[in-house]
């Protein structure tokens, strides 16, 4: 059983329990695949500034899925190759009042973000902005989780941040419009997570072989 | 609590149920592969420990199926919560009366 502690407050045993979802690497593939398709979607429409309404349609549908569904998706890939090679495991949730909570600060942020952004309209500043709050996301859920790759999306977030308030000052055209929605943030944390999911994955595959039969009996 | 030793509960004091229940606590529900995993016993002795803690009822048992493969799931009883609420206040008593005679023998 499992003795060291990485941080003195929450042991080892505690830490594995809570990173169980995140153990094989699927959250992480959604993520990087959810931020490339965002930001192909988004160079396609610098590139032909009107897209036709069935594309937008299209992907407002896609990110409305993914942002409802997702946890579905990854239940069903979990049922097919985590739970049958590692077991099953229904996390305890937090209590009600904690999660309308959670809903009602996470909205409320949301549309007080979008708001600021459109009533300054300051496409610049969303760039940095967006870098410094997935950079943070990163470290914390690295932190949370004691898992050391979330510190490679936070440098991968924060490298894209810096690459595009640099290159902003110069940029021109079609290449400013690009910059400007933070696809540089999108492609470099996508990619990394992408990668870093990937990688965790092939790992968790190799090392829990499924078994033939599990008894409890 | 007058002697704490005496609220010691046996079924719960075991290294691997304490880790069951411990594991169970921060679950709603676990089945039989995640508790093999994660307390890294032997199928027979977790199929042991877990029959003590079944026939304690600290613990419930569902057998249920997910596709074709069937799946035991396990969650604490309220009677479960209870015996380590009370382990915990009788553990934290004992500590609490053992930090002076520690720190006294660290300074030593």
């Amino acid at each position: 059983m499992p003795a060291s502690s990485v941080c003195p407050m929450r042991p080892t045993w505690v830490r594995q329990l809570e990173a169980y979802w995140v153990v094989d690497g699927l959250p992480d593939l959604l993520v990087g695949g959810v931020f490339l398709t965002v930001t192909g979607w988004q160079t396609l429409e610098v590139l032909y500034l009107s897209p036709p309404p069935l594309a937008r349609f299209a992907f407002v549908a896609f990110v409305f899925f993914t942002v409802l569904g997702g946890r579905w998706l990854l239940q069903r890939l979990k049922w097919r190759l985590t739970y049958p090679r590692t077991g099953y495991l229904r996390p305890a949730l937090p209590p009600r009042q904690r999660r309308i909570l959670g809903l009602l600060v996470t909205g409320l942020g949301g549309l007080l973000v979008v708001a600021a952004l459109s009533q300054i309209g300051f496409p610049p500043l969303l760039p940095g902005l967006l870098s410094v709050f997935l950079t943070t996301a990163m470290l914390w859920l690295g932190w949370r989780y004691a898992r050391p790759r979330y510190g490679l999306y936070a440098v991968a977030a924060f490298l894209g941040g810096v690459c595009s308030v640099v290159s902003l000052a110069h940029a021109r055209g079609v290449a400013f419009l690009w910059l400007a929605d933070g696809n540089a943030v999108f492609l470099s944390t996508g990619f990394a997570a992408l990668l870093g999911g990937g990688v965790t994955l092939r790992v968790y595959l190799h090392r829990h072989p499924l078994p033939r039969s599990v008894s409890d009996e | 609590m007058n002697d704490p030793f005496s609220h010691i509960d046996p079924l719960v004091h075991a290294p691997a149920r304490l880790f069951i229940l411990s594991l169970l606590a921060h679950a709603e529900q676990a089945d039989f592969l995640y508790l093999l995993h994660a307390t890294g016993l032997t199928k027979g002795n977790l199929s042991a420990h877990l029959a003590k803690l079944e026939k304690a009822a600290y613990i419930e048992v569902e057998k249920t199926y997910r596709g074709k493969y069937p799946l035991t799931l396990y969650r604490l009883t309220p009677i479960g919560w209870d015996a380590l609420h009370a382990y915990h206040q009788a553990m934290q008593s004992i500590l609490h009366g053992l930090e002076p005679a520690l720190a006294r023998r660290k300074t030593a």
